[in-house]
């Protein structure tokens, strides 16, 4: 008795789950289902769910033929991978550093960087571009990724970590006669392997989807990334081309779908880590 | 029409044209803009759909001054203004921007554009409110581009079922809706029910139609709560509570598919909606089904609402001679003609709809007497939350919720309390 009502709850429970999660998949099937479409069969009344064809690519075609999706692309892929890059060598550095080293004022630093992740982007918004100016930086890939070449919240995240690296092995390092450099890159980076991972996955995701921002620094389309560029594609003469809008989000969506995939253990263990996403 | 709605009609033509012709007047203090080909470098933003094909449409003018290079970046307009706004603070300006009337009070406001130079234009030459949308103080600061007021755009073949032509008046209007829904219609008529700024930008067309307006003629003063915009708001209210619109829709993209199914007969809207119909249902479907007329007349005549682009150039920018050169180019007939025939943007020059590519098209007579009279919105920097406001209250009309004067009362006081802004 009892493991039968077990068993027809957990069905009915799993019935649930998936039903929820197929109406909450709807809206990505109908991006999905649009990248296929064409203006009139997305605007025509009743609309279809699924396209004429799935083999009409003329979306995509259109969008790297003649909208510069090509461009946009390599310079996303640019200012996201320099993001990534950039966060991952210094946020650990930081983290190694303000966890490991005891210095005078390192819990005063490391005060200023948690309050730091306090401010709101948008507040930096003027003064950063005033910088970026003054720098000679304006439309370039470089003013648009160095306000976040190292976020604070990566900081946070890898000095977290390096607080649960036990001290026994770096200082046997140490008495063996390694220099701190040979400590980091030896014996401490190995071991901080998902909270690398972690940065990767949150500073990726910030710069990919980063918009407003490389919208001011860039100031032509050469410069511009995947959002900025999908932005000004899918704007059409008479109304939005929803065809373009839709296919161009799916490029945008890709990238993240598949690192996703590959990555997802450890983006779940990110998430829970910090209770951010 | 009667003696006295004349007058208003004519005075209200003078008043405008007076003002129109004293920002040219007053924008003589910049110098003259010669005839010499223009050259050095160029640099043009645009929001919309037009960046992607301007640079195309400019080989003709670059061939003529072949040692300009202009350069033209799309931006996506719903962060053009806090690109520009940005761009102005650190004085990393373009040359030329395209402003919309509907948001360019903010803009302008900054103080960072340049008064239109000496004869370059001549104001008569464009409808005339789409030019004094660009005038402060009497001096113009932008040049209109291009120019686009509502219709009425109704459902041509269940009116003639119905033996109806297109209403002419507020009664008629109503007389029409019902009309519709015994044609088999859900909704006779619709209005904008997205209850945010553009509501409250359509609520300005009627209130113009009833006598009414937000400012005062002097534009010194919000005048939201006047008897005219009370009945005005009345009459837009009872469309919704007699049946005759809906007020949860169509919203934005459903207008396509709830004109083409008949839930709907008739809407105010703009020229754009042909265009719209044609890419869902194609031209023979428009042709015959698709008609419009002026806006039914209110107790003070037939008002549209305007839309206008306008080109202006940046105080800071760097090549201020190239630039005007360009704008008084792209506001010659001729252009303005080449340019509609290229992307479809209605020309704010009047001249350029005597060519039969306009003339020929008998759904724009109507939008050409529509444009004649247009009305555009409060041009001042508050108008932004104003209209945001008032746009959300008007829901409580539609819905029976709130009497028009209880809104408009209240609206007052929300804006008095904005204030007009720089």
């Amino acid at each position: 008795m009892m493991s039968e009502g077990t068993s027809r709850g957990t069905v009915a429970l799993y019935a649930t789950l998936t039903l929820v999660a197929g109406l909450m998949l709807l809206p990505f099937a109908w991006v999905f289902f649009g990248a296929f479409k064409s203006q009139a069969e997305i605007l025509a009344a009743p609309g279809a769910w699924l396209p004429r064809s799935f083999t009409d690519f003329s979306n995509f075609v259109e969008l790297f033929a003649r909208r510069q999706f090509g461009t946009y692309l390599g310079n996303s892929l640019v200012v996201s991978g320099l993001t990534v890059v950039s966060n991952v060598f210094f946020s650990s550095l930081a983290g190694y550093a303000l966890a490991k080293i005891p210095f005078r004022g390192s819990r005063f630093v490391f005060g200023c960087i948690i309050a730091a992740m306090m401010i709101p982007y948008i507040a930096l918004f003027v003064p950063s571009f005033f910088i970026i100016v003054q720098m000679g930086l304006l439309n370039t890939l470089t003013g648009i990724f160095l306000p976040i070449a190292v976020m604070p919240i990566g900081v946070f995240i890898m000095r977290q970590f390096a607080l649960s690296v036990p001290n026994e092995l770096l200082e046997a390092a140490r008495l063996d006669g390694a220099g701190e450099f040979r400590i980091f890159f030896s014996i401490f980076l190995p071991l901080v392997g998902p909270a690398i991972a972690t940065v990767a996955i949150i500073t990726f995701l910030n710069s990919w989807n980063y918009f407003l921002w490389p919208l001011i620094v860039a100031q032509n389309q050469d410069t511009f990334t995947l959002p900025v560029g999908l932005a000004v594609a899918s704007q059409g003469a008479k109304s939005t081309e929803y065809g373009l809008l839709l296919s161009g989000a799916i490029i945008v969506l890709l990238p993240v779908l598949i690192l996703f995939v590959f990555l997802q253990r450890y983006f779940v263990r990110g998430i829970a880590a910090t209770g951010l996403k | 029409m009667s003696l006295k709605r004349l007058v208003r009609a004519a005075a209200f033509f003078t008043a405008t044209a007076l003002t129109a012709s004293l920002g040219l007047a007053a924008g003589a203090s910049a110098a003259a803009i010669g005839d010499a080909p223009a050259t050095g470098a160029l640099q043009i933003w645009i929001g919309g759909a037009e960046g992607d094909k301007l640079p195309a449409f400019l080989a003709d003018f670059e061939k003529a001054n072949p040692d300009l290079k202009v350069q033209i970046t799309q931006i996506p307009s719903e962060q053009f203004d806090a690109k520009l706004l940005t761009a102005i603070a650190a004085g990393t300006v373009p040359d030329i921007v395209r402003l919309y009337s509907q948001s360019q009070a903010s803009l302008m406001a900054t103080d960072a554009f340049a008064p239109v130079p000496e004869g370059l234009v001549k104001a008569d030459d464009f409808f005339a409110s789409a030019y004094e949308t660009n005038v402060r103080d009497g001096v113009a600061y932008g040049v209109p581009w291009d120019a686009y007021a509502t219709m009425f755009q109704y459902r041509k073949d269940l009116a003639e079922k119905a033996g109806l032509s297109a209403p002419k008046t507020w009664e008629e209007l109503k007389t029409f809706a019902k009309a519709m829904k015994d044609q088999g219609a859900t909704w006779g008529f619709s209005a904008d029910v997205g209850y945010d700024i553009y509501n409250a930008q359509g609520l300005n067309e009627f209130a113009y139609q009833a006598g009414g307006g937000f400012l005062s003629a002097d534009r010194k003063q919000w005048t939201i709560n006047s008897e005219a915009n009370i009945k005005a708001l009345e009459f837009w209210g009872s469309l919704f509570t007699e049946g005759l619109a809906s007020p949860d829709g169509p919203k934005f993209l459903d207008t396509v598919p709830w004109f083409t199914s008949g839930e709907i007969a008739s809407k105010d809207i703009g020229p754009w909606f042909e265009g719209w119909l044609v890419q869902a249902n194609g031209q023979d479907w428009v042709t015959a089904k698709l008609a419009t007329a002026p806006m039914p007349a209110g107790p003070a005549g037939s008002f549209s609402a305007l839309g206008s682009g306008s080109l202006a150039v940046l105080k800071d920018g760097k090549n201020p001679d190239a630039a005007w050169k360009l704008v008084r180019y792209l506001t010659q007939p001729d252009t303005q003609l080449a340019w509609y025939k290229a992307f479809g943007s209605l020309p704010a020059v009047k001249a350029a709809w005597n060519d039969p590519a306009i003339a020929g098209n008998p759904l724009l007579d109507a939008e050409r007497q529509a444009l004649q009279t247009a009305v555009d919105i409060p041009q001042v920097t508050t108008w932004n939350q104003v209209g945001t406001y008032m746009g959300q209250q008007m829901e409580l009309v539609a819905r029976g919720q709130a009497t028009a004067k209880q809104v408009l009362d209240d609206v007052q006081a929300f804006a008095e309390s904005a204030g007009l802004g720089k």
